[in-house]
């Protein structure tokens, strides 16, 4: 009798406590969803909303695309990069005048795999503060020629063109930090349907 | 009164710290009703490691949905993305591989288990056609699955789809390139894997739970267990089922093809649709039409023709031989030289 009081009153401070964290949890979710954003947006609001413009977002590989800047900072110097899912180009530089506006053609490398791009302009910090979706096919036979040596991840251009059944050969690289969340899950797992087996069979 | 209090989970004072605060919560002693405890045998427990596996369907799928990219120019190296720089892309993209491998074995075999054991027979005819639609919408899911890969292997797939998206007319037009200029085929086989034909199929889970829970399942009078000991025990073995996966999809890690090239048939599909390929050989294009709608119109029929000794023998003698036949379809695909079926 007395070790039944003793238990009941500990689990009605269980129950408090457990009502408190989860009023402490309800407020804490509350305060976030709203502050998060306002963060968000001050911290985005570092660098004015730059444009990047192209009459034809699309091109060949070795070809080029015009491309026109407005609203960057005045007087400005942006570093213009090529960024596909794979590999990364560095397009050169681009000057903002007065009235931060700029237009320049820049040239697509040669070895640029047909795909889905972004040019994106980086400011002097970092910070990429403009975006511009390109289209990009292969290159041109006078083009490919240029570039017959291409790098680790991309196949290439010409052997493109002809069907291959088989799979590519991928370098699967896995940090310790992957190694470790994999074996986590896979352990957690393992070790969960364990306990549970033995849980169940006691029931 | 010390035993009064100690199985009083409705009333304030409880005995046991911590459990009964979340008992109540989560209401778990509505999980505490009686069930046949056959159900926890291992053939009872197909259908319920079949929704395991759907649940890690899912979660890997929203998670390689955050890097791919459904565009025919950005789809292949985006799934290069996945594999080669995404945070565990190439461990999650295999651990859905393996599951949806693993989905097809549990949802044959349950469904060979029920049509052996006769359950779909009244009142549970309608459980058997929401299990037999819900095992068409897999076996869609999988074919969409292997179209979105944008290798040669998946170009071949959405190939398929048009042709067969041509042959059927109206029916089939969502299947071909002509059905909007707005987008392309494979940003539409995007929307119906991740969205259409999931939802489809939760709706379908429901129905198919809603009524096990209502109508029970389908076994011998005897001893009984209470649901919350099977669930534990379902959620045992998925558990271990997952951690065995998972070890699957580190160590045999699934491959991507080259990008692909059209006008050529040279890949054959997955082993679940090897039967399908088997079938094209013999029939032409049709047989991926033809094969399909023969066995799932089959199931579909088989709680209205097993109502009479003669219909029972019928269906019987018919599954044996769909099995059969699907079992050497398969053999013949796979071991077979690869075939021009839909004449790209």
């Amino acid at each position: 009798m007395k070790k039944t009081t003793t238990l009941g009153r500990r689990s009605e401070l269980f129950n408090r406590g457990a009502d408190a964290g989860l009023t402490l949890a309800a407020v804490g979710i509350m305060l976030f969803a709203t502050v998060f954003p306002v963060l968000g947006n001050v911290l985005e609001a570092a660098h004015p909303e730059a444009v990047l413009e192209s009459e034809r977002a699309s091109a060949n590989a070795g070809g080029a695309i015009a491309l026109r800047g407005s609203q960057f900072g005045e007087n400005g110097t942006y570093a213009l990069q090529l960024l596909g899912a794979l590999n990364e180009y560095d397009l050169g530089a681009a000057k903002s005048d007065g009235d931060g506006r700029f237009a320049l053609d820049i040239a697509i490398p040669g070895d640029v795999r047909p795909g889905a791009y972004q040019v994106v302009a980086i400011a002097s910090d970092g910070d990429v503060i403009a975006r511009l979706d390109v289209t990009l096919a292969a290159a041109l036979p006078m083009a490919a020629e240029e570039h017959s040596e291409m790098d680790a991840t991309s196949m290439d251009n010409m052997e493109e063109h002809q069907a291959r059944a088989d799979e590519i050969s991928i370098a699967r690289d896995r940090n310790g930090v992957e190694w470790g969340a994999i074996g986590l899950i896979i352990g957690a797992a393992g070790g969960l349907g364990i306990g549970l087996g033995r849980r169940q069979k006691a029931l | 009164m010390a035993e009064s209090e100690s199985h009083d989970r409705k009333g304030d004072a409880v005995t046991r710290d911590g459990t009964p605060w979340i008992e109540e919560r989560l209401a778990l002693p509505s999980l505490d009703y009686a069930i046949p405890s056959a159900a926890n045998r291992w053939m009872y427990m197909l259908g319920g490691l079949t929704a395991s596996f759907i649940v890690v369907l899912v979660l890997t799928g929203i998670y390689m949905g955050q890097f791919y990219n459904p565009t025919p120019t950005g789809a292949h190296d985006s799934v290069l993305y996945l594999i080669t720089r995404a945070p565990l892309g190439d461990w999650v993209r295999s651990l859905h591989y393996w599951s949806a491998g693993a989905v097809v074995l549990t949802v044959t075999m349950h469904l060979i288990y029920v049509f052996w054991r006769r359950s779909y027979r009244k009142p549970r005819e309608v459980t058997w056609w929401a299990g037999v639609a819900m095992a068409a919408l897999l076996f869609l899911l999988l074919v969409t699955g292997t179209a979105l890969r944008y290798d040669q292997e998946g170009f071949e797939a959405l190939a398929h789809f048009v042709a067969g998206g041509n042959l059927t007319g109206a029916i089939g037009a969502f299947f071909t390139e002509g059905f909007t200029r707005s987008t392309t085929l494979l940003s539409r086989i995007f929307s119906l894997h991740t969205s259409v034909l999931p939802f489809a199929l939760f709706g379908l889970m429901a129905l198919h739970f809603w009524l096990i829970r209502h109508l029970g399942i389908h076994a011998e009078p005897g001893e009984t267990s209470v649901f919350r000991r099977h669930a534990m025990r379902l959620g045992s073995v998925s558990l271990l089922a997952f951690a065995l996966v998972g070890l699957l999809a580190l160590f045999v890690p699934e491959g991507l093809g080259y990008p692909p090239v059209g006008g050529v048939e040279m890949t054959k599909p997955m082993w679940p649709v090897l039967w399908v390929y088997g079938l094209e050989n013999l029939l032409g294009a049709w047989g991926m039409v033809l094969g399909p709608a023969v066995i799932f119109g089959f199931l579909a029929l088989v709680p209205l023709a097993d109502r009479s000794d003669g219909g029972r023998q019928i269906v019987a003698w018919v599954g044996a031989a769909i099995g059969l036949a699907v079992l050497a379809l398969s053999l013949f695909a796979a071991f077979g030289p690869t075939q021009q079926h839909i004449g790209m």
